[in-house]
């Protein structure tokens, strides 16, 4: 079968012509740009538990302290890593590791811009807690102890979904 | 007038359709983007809790403890000892951590029940293991809130008799963080304000008396 010879258009240039290209990939560039929100790098992908009665959480607040806690117990708090659990193997050892939480509350209870004027040094902040629904509960507890203990803390929140339907 | 012949094999393409193609182009690439990125991504909030000001370092112990209380109990473990996790709690937790270890699947169930009405023993599931179960989980949290609403217009503070008596949810440590939600959720909404957490015996050693 004889083919069909198709002529090349002289004015044609040699190769691929890369504006389309270059224009998505500048379109690409320019829509994660402005949509890219650098205030909520503190928070962790979870599945948190679904509740009726959320408020909507700012995260505007500079002072808020935002705790992540993991399926595996896990904690994060603004984006560092405070107890990594699949590094632990005994009680002591997870002791250890919450000396940084410890200090991290101590740190903040020196500071006047966290602290209530007054003798039973209470916290000025809020503490944000977002959990994973299959945590355990004891790394709740343990942190709501520690905070409660060493930070003053009297405010907490709960990280919650807004449940979905009736 | 005459047509002037293009040379033969060459498409005719105008300048204006050019135009049109690279713009298709980037609206295609755009929808497909975003047709492949779209979530339909539920809103977070919080649910806001008080803890006590009794406890820290430098805080000044109550003068008038509180003596009278209402208590949920959740407890983790599959052979329904509550009466384990009321009465000897730290040596049930380290059991129950034990049968976590040896591969015993703890905790997918839970057991819950209220102070004063003990022969009610409900189920609570784990919802990432059984989705299926969301509803029959908040049937019970709504259903206890009812019941302790009802004991609370009784159950007076000794501190204050004009308030009622604090809500304190006694969580086994193995029990999904689900269930604190959920609780904490269906007793705001019947504006239970005076809600504790109990603490866990497992961290008495380190981090000072848990008090509830």
């Amino acid at each position: 079968m004889a083919k069909r010879k198709v002529m090349k258009d002289p004015s044609e240039p040699d190769g691929m012509n890369m504006t389309p290209m270059i224009d998505v990939t500048f379109q690409l560039i320019i829509f994660f740009i402005l949509v890219t929100d650098f205030s909520q790098a503190q928070i962790e992908k979870l599945t948190l538990p679904q509740a009726k009665n959320v408020i909507k959480t700012n995260f505007a607040d500079a002072t808020l302290m935002v705790v992540n806690i993991l399926k595996d117990g896990t904690m994060k708090i603004n984006g560092k890593m405070i107890y990594d659990a699949r590094n632990m193997r005994s009680p002591e050892q997870e002791r250890m590791a919450f000396t940084k939480l410890e200090e991290m509350f101590n740190t903040r209870r020196m500071n006047p811009k966290y602290i209530e004027p007054g003798p039973g040094q209470f916290a000025k902040y809020f503490m944000y807690v977002r959990a994973d629904r299959s945590t355990d509960f004891e790394h709740v507890q343990r942190l709501l102890m520690m905070a409660t203990r060493y930070g003053g803390v009297t405010k907490v929140m709960f990280g919650a979904m807004e449940e979905k339907g009736g | 007038m005459a047509k002037k012949r293009r040379p033969k094999g060459v498409e005719e393409t105008t300048v204006e359709s050019l135009k049109m193609t690279i713009f298709i182009d980037v609206i295609f690439q755009l929808l497909i983007f975003f047709l492949l990125s779209l979530k339909f991504k539920q809103k977070e909030g919080y649910l806001l809790s008080m803890l006590p000001k009794d406890k820290g370092l430098f805080a000044t112990p109550v003068q008038t403890p509180e003596l009278n209380e209402v208590r949920i109990y959740i407890c983790a473990d599959m052979n329904r000892r509550m009466d384990q996790h009321i009465g000897y709690k730290e040596k049930h937790q380290d059991f129950i951590k034990d049968q976590k270890k040896a591969g015993q699947p703890v905790g997918d169930l839970c057991y819950t029940q209220i102070e004063l009405n003990f022969n009610a023993q409900d189920q609570l599931f784990r919802t990432e293991k059984h989705p299926g179960k969301w509803g029959h989980n908040k049937a019970i949290y709504e259903r206890y809130s009812d019941q302790v609403k009802v004991m609370l217009d009784s159950v007076r503070s000794k501190k204050d008799p004009n308030k009622a008596a604090p809500t304190i949810l006694d969580i086994d440590g193995m029990a999904p963080f689900e269930h604190a939600i959920g609780f904490l959720n269906s007793l705001q909404k019947r504006k239970i304000a005076d809600i504790e957490w109990a603490g866990n015996p497992r961290f008495d050693r380190y981090y000072g008396p848990a008090g509830n």
